[in-house]
């Protein structure tokens, strides 16, 4: 069963003609890892934008869990844990300021909201800066803090735009062991990267994306093939015209 | 000063620019000054006929000096007490302090360049009125001799001077001299200010509420001792002999003695209004002390840079928080945004100042205005006093509640990047829209309740007056927010450096206040007209009242009707 169902999706921006993006479809099915992958300004920021409801878009559809992004947002939006490249938090709150006011959003439980928090952050390794304001924290700290954030709610798709960007390697593998045991529990989950080492090792399949149009989407076997020959690096290089 | 001539051209980019070169929107601002201007220009130009009269007979007593330097005075603190924040704001918190903290550029550079945008910021203020106040003083001066020829014929009046000085090249060189300089001697106050004041700031960063309520608190108390200081004044010239014992001159000298002869220990400004009727060797006095003000600015500069790291800024504080007990509320979508909104903005300082001032300045207002006023009253026109008191404190808490909040008016622009998460995450448009109308709602709500009790506390409401001034004014502020938050959905800004930029630079800060003011001045108008129709008391103000809140209810429609629909598509269409 699609969690994600991306069908001709289209986007231009206010004031510019050509589309950011242009007639994009793909799904993301229950218990997979979804990379989408592109060189730089190839839409992959923009198609994650359109998925999670912060642009609007000018055609196509985006289903989430049977809920249209644009008719449902706000039941679509539920079934959502998005973490964002750029690590967009309210600086001046504290951390628990911050998380329980994405508990009172999600209506997660008050019963279960500390537990919930006090395990990810244990996880992660960043309890004792909870109570600090967010302006204080690391890159790293901030990344940490939303993907507290993004699972606390126990989302059923879990976007991730760039995740791995500032993560000092010990979080990179719990991050990691996070988005295998999220699918693991019946989830999905779908992140842009450029590490395509990780991306090789950690997906189901892989989205390539280039001048906001889909040129591949490689499934399991497709991936198994190319590390037998190749590397997906050299694979991405040659498709999107690289060397 | 290192790279000084990059950080100053972008600094000056980043404060000057008008709409990145837009006509329509340089049009729109450009309109907008100006409208403003034509409001404010009625007490204006009582001030300046005011001060036409008083040089008139300053000239005769020989106080022109300290009447010019009065005005020069009336400058300073202008500067002084509404550039501060924006100095410390853009010296020492400003966004970009990091950045530029990494890249290739002295700190005197960066120092330097914000004084020089604040100092050409300030001209903005010191240019206009110190040029205007000085013309009007010489024109003052000049007429002085036709206006008094009898008397003076007669012997009973002496020119001195000072009635010559409109005539001389010195006065208007000396007064342009002083209108581009005047702002150095407020800013030399504020770089000395400015670092034990961005100390202490910094000490409260963790308490960011508690800093916003002690400068709240430190900002009332600044405006009332100026208010007791001129009710002091005031007191003082109850001292005038008004049984015969005096002439009419002699009255007048005392009055301009009292409430100028003070300033002429007020230096470097009495060197300039000196030297501007005719004691010249003070005009040097006066250059060398604004440059060596200048000097000890940049030299300091140095000296408060090297104290000051810039992690030391954003983060020092105790960290008292890490072991309190964390308790997790569970609350409704539209509160927990109201009281994510609240805690940001109090946590935020300058924003919080700039969001929460009006509630500390209009109780002092209203209280000084309404004791004041009446102990200026001229005899036989007494009985006027009490509407006319009334109806500008009408006029007040519209402008002070409606027009000076900036919770509505730059509600979305305020969240800057972090606004994108209220977009994935389940909440409506609609639960936007209304929790951050409502936080507006409530918070003039609150104001208009207090200046009200005031109000009814010094007797310048009765019972009528009190709830009707509330329910209209309250009216009048939901329309005015409503009418704020669309313009600022509509046309939201995300990206700023400071405070300064998004609340100062905003034409939809100034655009609120323009609806403001046109509401006001048209219930002030509709309060003196019934007040002096003849009705009288509880009829008068229930009179009164009706039609207001008449005017209210449109307001209130007009710019609510279909808001929150409306919006909320402007939310979810803004990229």
């Amino acid at each position: 069963m699609a969690l994600l169902s991306v069908n001709n999706l289209t986007k231009i921006y206010k004031g510019q003609v050509t589309t950011a993006v242009s007639d994009v479809s793909f799904d993301v099915n229950e218990g997979e890892i979804v990379a989408f992958v592109g060189p730089n300004g190839a839409g992959k920021s923009t198609t994650i934008k359109c998925i999670t409801g912060i642009q609007p878009y000018d055609g196509g559809s985006v289903i989430v869990c049977g809920h249209d992004i644009k008719t449902d947002p706000i039941n679509a939006k539920m079934n959502i844990g998005y973490v964002s490249d750029d690590h967009a938090t309210y600086e001046n709150l504290t951390g628990y300021d911050y998380l329980n006011f994405v508990c009172n959003v999600y209506r997660v439980p008050v019963g279960e909201r500390k537990e919930k928090i006090q395990t990810l952050a244990d996880m992660l390794e960043i309890s004792s800066a909870l109570s600090k304001q967010i302006n204080t924290y690391s890159h790293g700290m901030k990344q940490k803090i939303c993907i507290i954030a993004a699972l606390v709610h126990s989302p059923k798709l879990w976007i991730l735009d760039e995740p791995m960007t500032g993560l000092d390697p010990r979080s990179a593998h719990m991050l990691k062991e996070l988005m295998r045991s999220h699918c693991a529990a019946g989830n999905s989950v779908f992140f842009s990267s450029h590490v395509l080492e990780v991306v090789e090792k950690l997906c189901d399949r892989v989205v390539i994306i280039n001048r906001g149009s889909i040129i591949k989407t490689l499934g399991e076997e497709d991936l198994k093939e190319i590390a037998q020959t190749s590397s997906l690096e050299e694979y991405f290089l040659a498709l999107t015209g690289g060397n | 000063m290192t790279n000084f001539l990059s950080v100053f051209k972008l600094d000056l980019l980043m404060n000057f620019k008008l709409s990145g070169g837009d006509k329509k929107q340089i049009a729109k601002k450009v309109g907008l000054i100006v409208l403003l201007l034509v409001a404010f220009a009625l007490p204006l130009a009582a001030v300046l006929i005011m001060l036409y009269f008083l040089s008139q007979v300053a000239v005769f007593g020989g106080y022109l000096d300290e009447l010019i330097n009065m005005i020069f005075l009336a400058v300073q603190l202008i500067v002084l007490v509404f550039f501060l924040p924006s100095y410390i704001n853009s010296v020492w918190f400003s966004k970009d302090r990091q950045l530029l903290a990494s890249m290739p550029i002295g700190g005197t550079a960066v120092f330097v360049s914000r004084m020089l945008v604040i100092y050409i910021s300030t001209l903005m203020i010191s240019v206009p009125v110190t040029l205007i106040g000085g013309a009007v003083v010489a024109a003052g001066s000049a007429s002085a001799g036709e206006m008094y020829a009898p008397l003076i014929q007669q012997g009973e009046l002496t020119l001195t001077s000072q009635a010559q000085v409109y005539g001389t090249a010195g006065y208007y060189i000396m007064l342009l001299l002083a209108s581009l300089t005047l702002p150095a001697a407020p800013l030399f106050v504020m770089a000395i200010l400015s670092f034990p004041l961005m100390k202490i700031i910094s000490y409260f960063k963790r308490n960011s509420a508690l800093k916003t309520i002690v400068m709240l608190v430190a900002y009332g108390a600044f405006f009332a001792l100026i208010y007791i200081g001129s009710f002091a004044l005031q007191n003082s010239m109850q001292d005038i002999a008004l049984d015969g014992s005096m002439n009419a001159f002699d009255q007048l000298n005392v009055l301009i003695e009292k409430m100028c002869g003070f300033t002429r220990w007020l230096y470097p400004s009495y060197f300039a209004a000196s030297a501007m009727c005719g004691v010249w060797q003070d005009g040097i006095y006066y250059v060398l002390t604004i440059i060596a003000c200048a000097a000890a600015v940049v030299l300091g500069s140095k000296f408060f840079f090297s104290l000051a790291d810039t992690r030391a800024i954003i983060n020092t504080g105790k960290e008292n928080s890490q072991d309190a007990e964390v308790k997790m509320k569970s609350t409704g979508v539209r509160l927990a945004l109201l009281k994510k909104d609240l805690l940001c903005i109090m946590r935020e300082p300058q924003l919080a100042f700039q969001s929460f001032a009006g509630a500390v300045l209009g109780p002092i207002v209203l209280a000084v205005i309404n004791i004041m006023l009446p102990m200026g009253a001229q005899e036989g026109t007494e009985q006027f006093y009490p509407a006319i008191n009334a109806a500008t404190s009408v006029l007040m808490i519209i402008v002070l509640t409606c027009g000076a909040n900036i919770l509505a008016s730059v509600a979305v622009s305020r969240e800057g990047q972090s606004f994108k998460i209220t977009r994935f995450m389940p909440i409506s448009s609609r639960d936007i829209v209304i929790s951050k109308l409502a936080l507006a709602d409530v918070f003039s709500f609150i104001c208009i309740l207090i200046d009200d009790v005031i109000l009814i506390a010094l007797s310048v409401f009765n019972v009528v007056d009190f709830f009707g001034a509330l329910i209209s004014v309250t009216l009048v502020s939901m329309g005015v927010n409503a009418y704020s938050l669309g313009r600022d959905i509509k046309n939201p800004k995300f990206v700023y450096n400071s405070v300064r930029e998004l609340v100062k630079s905003s034409s939809k800060t100034l655009t609120s206040m323009l609806v403001s003011l046109i509401v006001s001045v048209a219930a002030m108008a509709i309060y003196i007209g019934i007040s002096l129709s003849g009705l009288k008391g509880y009829a008068a103000s229930g009179a009164i009242w009706g039609a207001i809140t008449g005017i209210s209810v449109i307001v209130c429609v007009i710019f609510r009707y279909k808001c929150v629909t409306r919006m909320s598509k402007g939310i979810d269409v803004i990229e």
